[in-house]
């Protein structure tokens, strides 16, 4: 290799006139290789400089540099789970959740006043907005963003991305979605705009419903869009699991329309319809009136609370002459009577210095167990308590399950509320009173898991909303679980007998369903108040079996504050439409 | 090794014992250096293309070598370019269709629900009651007919 040095030094410049003094080459090139040497030194010193640097970047201060690194180009994008859909018995969806796309426009990035007016202009058509509403949201100066429009169709937000307009831009949001508008309000709750549950099924399932929200940890580049070839580590979710409810959606809406009616007919102020499958614990319908619009902007008003309640087990009740069922059966089932044993009922009873009257203040007579049951005695039943004692009404009652929660996976479960004879405050008329549903307060499910004792052959079935649970692992069945055994088999079947003749007395043949035999009780409790009873507002109730033989359903009418004041006039009539409507539906033949 | 420096033109080149190339007379270090007394080690004789005892090959490799390298380092240069600028464009090309198909997941959620509302019993009653002018049946025309087997 050939290396040319050109020594171009002042000192070798010979100019005209002047004299120049001797010079050997030895010395000159003596003098280049010196410069040479400095020159070589600079740049080794600078390369031992940028060595050093290079050191303290990549050795001494790796783990700093390498955070800011990461800081830079480091993009963690959450991956939200789709939450869990609520479907009927059958399948239909009553809550899934949808992702519709937002409309924002950030009113710095618009450009001026006269670009928004224009922007107004041409996206309002789009949004099917009145362009004067778009830019009046518009604020040029403004730099947070505002929602145009949310829950926009894909159909809509294409058009909108196809007119790339500056400053206005779209966001995917899941909206959760009631496809059967508001049926089953109550039982199926709502979500918050943090999508997580705040009431009803949605509030107790939260869990399984949410899902776990995953994470893209990747890198970006400057436009903020993510690296084809960067470090990429997925995390994925787990999706929110489906909740398969016991609740038909036809038997829900037949429950709710007649509900309706009958409120709106018998001027209640409210009430509610249960219907449950006694063998399985099945619910297939929970009406609640008055209840709360699920497909309105804002669903959750704070002035009325009481609505959000799942009152089938929030609020308990005095139940009347439905709960006789319970203590006669215990009656029967101690052996202490049979559905012929008589008494005389004389329309009075005084226990403990108090009087007890019946309902109508008729006196019966010679009554047999059913006749008390027929005519509701109160005196009877007195008689009945009295004959079965203390220990064993509050034995049976809490085998009935009343004074603990049923379990049912609903928000704010009450217990009830049961006075027993080793409370304190409990009296022998507590004794009398408890015996005919008045001085012991149920929740509408406990009464109704009671009932549900005569159809299963005297074994207590723990009612149940969810069926079945679909997950990301595959299904899971909640099977129905049966509590214990109450009263024996026999018993049962003897009160479901006792039932027919009660629903078959004449007062109440206008409400047969023809070729079928129901078993049922009417109920009317006072409302109780501070200073007693208020008999002017009552609560007029129903339980019923059908058909009779092989109980398919239990139902619960109840009417709250009816202007004709009994069970017997309010809810009967319900009964009898209602039974009509499962009966055809279910394709449930007649009675032998 | 030829060194040359300016204004000073090497009068004689003397040629030098093996490979070494020649060395000038005035080179710097080169003339002041006492010549050296061991004798040097003689130098393995490097391939010639021409050297007829090798196979064909061997005497292009001989001849060829530099420029082989040369090429083979550029083009596994290019192929990793190539695959690397593929990867990438892949890696984009992904991306946008996860985001298509993003979309017309969406477009399918949405559509379900309008499936799912047309099949909501409000909608069919609302739709028969009104469009279609029918009436609610009643339920007590249902009759069961016993049929002997």
């Amino acid at each position: 290799m050939a290396v040319q040095h050109t020594l171009r030094s002042p000192a070798r410049t010979v100019h005209a006139g002047q004299h120049t003094p001797h010079r050997s080459p030895t010395r000159a090139v003596h003098a280049g290789q010196v410069r040479m040497a400095l020159i070589c030194a600079l740049f080794v010193g600078c390369g031992l400089v940028l060595v050093w640097r290079l050191y303290t970047f990549q050795v001494l201060d790796t783990t700093r540099y390498q955070q800011l690194a990461d800081n830079e180009r480091h993009a963690q994008i959450p991956i939200i789970p789709s939450r869990g859909a609520l479907l009927d018995t059958n399948g239909n969806p009553l809550a899934v959740s949808v992702r519709y796309d937002s409309v924002y426009v950030l009113g710095s990035l618009v450009g001026g006043a006269e670009k928004a007016d224009k922007l107004a202009a041409m996206l309002g058509p789009v949004l099917g907005m009145p362009a004067a509403d778009v830019r009046a949201a518009i604020d040029p100066a403004s730099g947070r963003p505002v929602v145009l429009r949310s829950s926009v169709p894909s159909a809509v937000a294409e058009q909108v991305q196809q007119l790339a307009l500056p400053g206005v831009y779209l966001d995917k949001e899941p909206v959760r979605q009631y496809p059967e508008g508001s049926l089953a309000a109550q039982m199926l709750g709502f979500v918050g705009h943090d999508f997580t549950g705040l009431a009803g099924l949605e509030l107790s399932y939260e869990p399984e419903l949410a899902g776990t929200p995953g994470v893209i940890d990747t890198e970006k580049d400057t436009a903020g869009q993510e690296i084809a070839l960067g470090r990429r580590l997925l995390t994925p979710p787990r999706q929110g699991s489906d909740l398969v409810l016991t609740i038909d959606r036809y038997v829900q809406r037949v429950a709710e329309r007649l509900l309706n009616q009958a409120v709106v007919t018998n001027k209640a102020s409210g009430g509610l319809i249960l219907v449950m499958e006694p063998r399985t614990g099945n619910i297939l319908a929970a009406a609640n009136n008055p209840t709360y619009n699920l497909t309105a902007d804002e669903i959750y008003n704070p002035q009325r609370q009481d609505l959000y309640r799942a009152k089938i087990i929030t609020d308990q009740y005095e139940p009347g002459s439905t709960l006789k069922t319970i203590a006669m059966s215990a009656a029967l089932d101690s052996g202490l009577v049979t559905p012929g044993t008589t008494m005389n009922d004389t329309g009075v009873a005084v226990v403990a210095g108090s009087v007890i009257h019946n309902w109508n203040g008729a006196a019966n007579g010679t009554s047999s167990m059913t006749d008390i049951l027929i005519h509701s005695s109160n005196v009877g039943m007195t008689w009945v308590s009295s004959t079965l004692g203390a220990d064993r009404l509050y034995e049976y009652l809490a085998r009935y399950g009343f004074g603990q929660p049923t379990g049912l996976r609903l928000p704010g479960e009450v217990a009830g509320t049961v006075r027993t004879n080793h409370d304190p405050g409990w009296t022998r008329v507590d004794q009398a009173t408890n015996a005919y549903g008045q001085g012991i307060a149920v929740t509408p499910v406990q009464l109704l898991q009671a009932v549900a004792v005569f159809a299963n052959d005297g074994q207590l079935v723990r009612p149940r909303l969810v069926r079945a649970i679909r997950g990301p692992d595959g299904d899971q069945d909640v099977p129905p679980e049966v509590e214990r055994q109450v009263i024996s088999p026999k018993t049962a079947h003897t009160m479901l007998q006792m039932l027919v003749a009660v629903h078959e007395q004449p007062d109440l043949k206008a409400y047969r369903v023809p070729g079928y035999h129901i078993a049922a009780k009417t109920g009317t409790a006072d409302t109780p108040t501070n200073v007693g009873y208020n008999t002017a507002l009552t609560i007029g109730s129903l339980v019923a079996l059908f058909p009779a033989e092989a109980p398919r359903f239990v139902v619960l009418i109840r009417l709250d504050g009816p202007e004709r004041l009994y069970g017997g006039l309010v809810a009967a009539p319900v009964l009898k439409d209602l039974a009509q409507e499962l009966l055809s539906y279910y394709r449930v033949p007649p009675s032998p | 090794m030829s060194l040359t420096v300016d204004g000073f033109a090497p009068q004689r080149t003397v040629p030098l014992r093996g490979k070494g190339g020649t060395r000038q007379r005035g080179d710097k270090g080169v003339s002041r250096l006492p010549r050296a007394r061991t004798r040097p080690r003689p130098r393995p004789a490097a391939l010639k293309w021409q050297d007829l005892r090798l196979p064909v090959l061997g005497r292009l490799w001989a001849t060829a070598w530099l420029p082989s390298v040369l090429v083979a380092g550029c083009l596994v240069a290019l192929m990793y370019l190539v695959q690397t600028s593929g990867v990438a464009t892949t890696g984009y090309d992904i991306q946008h269709l996860q985001t298509e198909r993003d979309d017309w997941q969406l477009r399918n959620e949405q559509l379900r629900l309008e499936l799912a509302k047309r099949r909501s019993l409000t909608w069919i009653e609302a739709e028969a009651t009104t469009r279609l002018g029918m009436v609610r049946p009643d339920p007590t025309a249902l009759t069961y007919v016993k049929v002997s087997r």
